[in-house]
């Protein structure tokens, strides 16, 4: 979930290297500080959390103790796993796969019950003795009524109304739809769909926004990406048939909405607001996440959306 | 550690209480050395052949015997005029104006005897260098302003100082002491460590807001229908209310008696302006003693001219109109009106990626009525209106909303009233203001406000001369009642004291409150964009600053004049946007802060002469502390740093030459120091957050991954020193009977890389600093036309 107030940088950069077209000769600077940025986000329900550890610098993958403890006194350590459980690099990605990063989970005894409407503390202490905390109070439980069932079938090209409950002390629902078929589907059409599966991201701010439009209201951060134009402009009337879309809300707390969205402008780069302190930065937010599946392909034995 | 000393923002804080410093004020008036001794006046009416009364005459009264002081004045809106605190003798007054020949009159003064003058001025074919005429003008102003810190403009300067493609109004503006500007690419200016949005601007008399073309590059005033501007970037009396920098006042060019037309051709746009006076029958008919009035058009015409090559996305459109009637009795009424209209259409770019229809404009309509309140008093009433709106649109997402409005209604009426040599300014105002602004896509509103209120205001204002000092004291009471909340009611009191010493030279101290009931909320530390305002409420706190300043101006011969002026000022309740806010709390989205601004500005100014140099230097501190969302914390730490604007020093100088063969050169040397920035300590990947999954993956920008920024303390670093040379010739000639001009431009001729932004990338390897610069060097040419 990014903000839209990424629109004005994009027009502010079309706008002044063209008015210009002066770019500033590149000069070698200083090295970075080297400071851990921790994204530990916890999925309420799931039996396996994950945390991620990287870096501003080039010190290697981070190393570090992390203890995630209930207000009830139970206590849940992350151990390290394989990089690629936290993060996918695009198989076309024109960089390399981070060097400077490392992942953690807890599953199986590990793991502790992430309840809607508890709280949370984290804290890591890294491998130079570093400490970074932080404290996260999941969002309220919800359901989803609109479908009603947790997989559907629509009929093409048909807009949907996704509805659900209100979550208690939820600052947003973020969302996903993970479209597949698509590709093939608008093919006909000759659009180029860039991802296979497609990855579409869209939001509701504030507790009392309980609904989004499927497919229309998905990939609003993508659409002044030449790549997913033509694509979303042509989702806008629906769904194509033959595609199947698992589609993901998740109340979403204070500390995940402010690190995904941004908190102001510099030109270098994204600016995000922590709510990990100490020897880091980093978020340590919660989400409690709900799906549903849709599918527009004919012949699937599912009730109607 | 905050960027900005605790020491110094308690000075600031501890100068600052209008009680005390009214009383000094008030104790100086007191111990005025004040002449007891009778004097007399001059006072009168200039007028044309034709009867119609001139104002901004310039006047003055010089004994003969050359014992005592020379005195100036100017006529005001109704062509009377009064010269007072005069000693017994025998004086010469000298009326002066443009495009009219002098007329000289001997007069004896007596003792408490007011010798009254009806002065006909006869149009001259070789007119008065405007000039000439302007800076004796400023002579006046300084006789007669206590408090007030006033910059002119005269329109053909103006004209001359280098612009973006065309003369523009702002972009002089900058030039004034105590005035910068952040980027090339914005004409928003900050007065004495205000922001861009604390400056009331004025077009006769209503305010415009926003008023930039282009999202800043160029102003929306028409150089050819500008006569004259002023900035008061400080002291303004008690009938300015609304802002808390600087009141920039522009007024419009009504032409002359006869038809004339001006405009020019720029590489940016085409402008016309018709000027003409009504038929005499029909000024008979309406029972005028005369009526007069301009229209211009102008529009960018690149989309058009490239229309065969490719497709251009933009263009403007502005209207302008202004217009004075005189009654047989000498009363004058006037009409201002604007349009104007900026259209940006990427939809029509194939490269682009989105269909995006961007437009805003102002609207601007208002009357006025100036008419003579007893011999020596004048009745001034303004009514109009203002608006500013932005709208951005996708025509193929119709579930998106971008747009943002203000409004405002406004009807005010003053009262000049002259009681001996006192001079009483009453006056008072209503004014209704609204906004609306949203930001909705894919079905979340992601930001919205609506509002509107009543601001009534109030002010009186007592002028008093006596011998050497001249005295300013006044208040200004407001009501200001936003829709379903709780009135506000304040009072701003203002005072100033000025002696003179001697003819040419005046020290002047002056202090007041200043208050705000509109913010804007735009970055300012992005180079464009378009302020979008809300109104003082539940959301935003409304604005106070304490101010004082303490000066010396004068004149040296006819020729030049000087200034330095040192300034404190302390602002609260000013706003930033909290991108931290709760989104369950429609009151959070903007945060409260306050901050302050000292410094001090000195100008030397040729005004008369073939070579007419203008150095300004402006030092100045801005500090504003805000709570820091960015910090995450709860509750929110605040921090204080310098803003975007705090230029430290800013040196301005200009050269304005005329040159043999009808040419015209001028030059101009910008320094100054560099901005603050906030410089990025080091970066990460920026991953998006599987909503479905858990799992990240780069969030990429075209084929790389954007990067996540962590910022150093904020605003704790700065730019490379500013230096930019502009300049401009100009070569008029006759050309079927009217004047033709062409003009060459250069901007930053040494093609110096002021830097805009920085650049960290600390993804590579080793890391490195790019970033863009502001204007590369920038030559550009037009035409210029009047008949």
């Amino acid at each position: 979930m990014r903000s839209p107030r990424a629109l004005g940088r994009f027009v502010l950069a079309a706008i002044v290297p063209a008015g210009a077209g002066c770019e500033l000769q590149e000069i070698v600077t200083a090295e970075p500080i080297d400071v851990v940025v921790a994204e530990v986000v916890l999925r309420a329900g799931e039996t396996r959390q994950l945390a991620l550890l990287h870096r501003t610098g080039r010190a290697g993958p981070p190393r570090a103790e992390i203890e995630v403890r209930a207000s009830g006194g139970a206590v849940m350590r992350y151990s390290e796993a394989p990089l690629t459980e936290c993060i996918e690099i695009p198989d076309d990605a024109d960089f390399d796969a981070p060097t400077h990063a490392s992942c953690w989970s807890a599953d199986g005894d590990a793991v502790i019950a992430i309840e809607p409407g508890a709280r949370y503390t984290l804290t890591i202490r890294l491998a130079d003795g570093g400490i970074m905390t932080g404290a996260t109070t999941v969002p309220g439980d919800f359901t989803i009524t609109a479908p009603p069932a947790p997989a559907c079938t629509l009929p093409a090209d048909t807009p949907l109304t996704l509805r659900w409950t209100r979550a208690a002390d939820a600052w947003a629902y973020g969302a996903e739809a993970v479209f597949t078929g698509l590709r093939a589907a608008l093919a006909t059409e000759r659009i180029e769909v860039p991802e296979e599966p497609l990855r579409l991201f869209g939001v509701a701010v504030a507790s009392h926004d309980t609904t989004i439009a499927f497919p229309s209201g998905f990939g609003l951060f993508h659409r002044f990406d030449e790549e997913f134009a033509a694509t979303l402009v042509r989702l806008q009337r629906g769904v194509p048939a033959d595609v199947s879309a698992t589609v993901a809300i998740a109340a979403a707390d204070r500390n995940y909405v402010n690190w995904a969205r941004g908190g102001g402008f510099n030109p270098s780069g994204e600016v995000r607001v922590p709510s990990i302190r100490g020897a880091g930065t980093g978020a340590f937010g919660a989400i409690v996440p709900r799906t549903v599946r849709i599918s527009t392909e004919q012949g699937v034995s599912l009730p109607g959306c | 550690m905050s960027a900005v000393p605790l020491a110094a923002r308690r000075i600031a804080r501890s100068i600052f209480s209008p009680g005390v410093t009214l009383a000094v004020l008030c104790a100086c008036a007191l111990v005025s050395p004040a002449g007891i001794y009778a004097q007399g006046a001059v006072a009168g009416r200039v007028a044309t052949a034709t009867g119609m009364p001139l104002d901004g005459v310039y006047l003055v009264v010089r004994p003969t015997d050359d014992t005592v002081r020379v005195r100036a004045s100017a006529t005001d809106r109704l062509g009377r005029f009064h010269v007072g605190d005069l000693a017994p003798g025998e004086y010469e007054l000298l009326a002066r104006h443009i495009g009219y020949g002098d007329e000289r009159r001997r007069v004896r003064v007596r003792a408490a005897e007011t010798v009254r003058l009806e002065i006909v001025l006869e149009e001259q074919a070789v007119a008065l260098a405007e000039l000439a005429v302007e800076a004796r003008r400023a002579r006046a102003r300084f006789e007669r302003e206590a408090g007030a810190t006033i910059r002119r403009l005269e329109a053909s300067q103006i004209r001359r100082i280098p612009g973006v493609a065309e003369a523009d109004v702002l972009r002089a503006v900058e030039l004034l002491p105590g005035v910068i500007s952040t980027s090339d690419y914005t004409s928003a200016y900050n007065v004495r460590g205000g922001s861009s949005d604390q400056n009331l601007i004025l077009l006769d008399g209503l305010p415009v807001y926003n008023p930039f073309h282009l999202g800043g590059v160029f102003s929306v005033f028409n150089a050819d229908m500008v006569k004259r501007t002023e900035l008061y970037a400080g002291g303004f009396p008690a009938q300015f209310g609304g802002r808390l920098s600087s009141v920039l006042s522009i007024e419009s060019d009504a032409g002359s008696t006869g038809p004339d037309v001006v405009g020019g051709v720029s590489l940016l746009a085409g402008r016309a302006a018709v000027g003409a006076a009504l038929p005499r029958a029909a000024e008979e008919r309406l029972g005028l003693r005369s009526a007069r009035g301009r229209i211009s058009v102008r529009r960018s015409y690149l989309d058009q001219l490239m229309r065969p090559f490719f497709d251009f996305p933009y263009h403007l459109t502005d209207f302008q109109l202004y217009g004075e009637a005189w009654t047989r009795g000498d009363a004058r009424l006037s009409v201002t009106g604007y349009t104007g209209r900026d259209v940006l259409d990427l939809s029509i770019l194939e490269t682009f990626p989105l269909e995006l229809r961007w437009s805003w404009g102002n609207d601007v309509a208002g009357v006025r009525w100036v008419s003579a309140l007893g011999a020596r008093g004048t009745f001034d009433a303004l009514a109009g209106y203002s608006g500013f709106s932005s709208r951005l649109q996708f025509p193929e997402y119709d579930d998106t909303q971008l747009r943002s409005r203000i409004d405002h209604g406004l009807a005010r009426a003053d009262v000049e009233l002259r009681r001996g040599e006192g001079r009483w300014r009453l006056g008072a105002d209503a004014n209704l203001l609204r906004y609306d602004n949203l930001f909705a896509s894919g079905g979340t509103v992601f930001r919205k406000g609506r509002g509107q209120g009543a601001l009534l205001g109030a002010h009186a204002q007592l002028d008093v001369r006596r011998g050497a000092w001249l005295v300013e004291l006044g208040v200004r009471g407001e009501g200001w009642l936003p829709a379903g909340e709780p009135a506000r009611v304040l009072a701003s009191p203002r005072a100033a004291v000025k002696r003179f010493v001697g003819e040419d030279m005046a020290i002047k101290l002056a202090a007041g409150r200043y208050t705000q009931y509109a913010h804007s909320v735009r970055d300012e530390e992005l180079p464009l964009g378009i302020d979008i305002w809300v109104l003082a409420g539940q959301r935003a706190p409304h604005a106070v600053s304490d101010q004082m300043q303490l000066g010396i101006e004068g004149f040296a011969g006819p020729a030049w004049s000087f200034g330095v002026e040192a300034f404190a000022r302390r602002f609260e309740g000013i706003i930033t946007n909290n991108l931290a806010d709760d989104p369950n709390d429609p009151t959070d989205d903007l945060l409260g802060g306050d901050g302050f601004a000292y410094g001090a500005d000195f100008f030397v100014n040729r005004e008369i002469g073939r070579v007419r140099p203008m150095l300004t230097l402006s030092w100045m501190r801005a500090a504003r502390t805000f709570p820091d969302f960015r910090s995450g914390e709860i509750p929110l730490p605040s921090v204080t740093y310098p803003p975007i604007f705090d230029r430290r020093l800013d040196i301005d100088l200009l050269v304005m030459a005329d040159l043999p063969r009808r040419l015209d050169f001028t030059a101009r040397v910008h320094l100054g120091t560099g901005l603050p920035y906030t410089r990025p300590l080091g970066g990460y990947v920026y991953y998006d957050y599987g909503v479905v999954d858990g799992v990240r993956r780069p969030h990429l920008h075209g084929e790389d991954a954007a990067t996540g920024v962590l910022l150093g303390e904020r605003n704790a670093e700065r730019y490379p020193p500013y230096q930019r040379v502009d300049m401009s010739m100009r070569r008029s000639g006759g050309w079927r009977g009217g004047t033709l001009t062409w003009y060459v431009e250069v901007l930053n001729l040494l093609n110096r890389r002021n830097v805009l932004f920085y650049f960290y990338e600390y993804d590579r390897d080793p890391p490195v600093r790019s970033g863009i610069s502001m204007f590369p060097l920038l030559p550009t040419l037009g035409v210029e036309f009047r008949f």
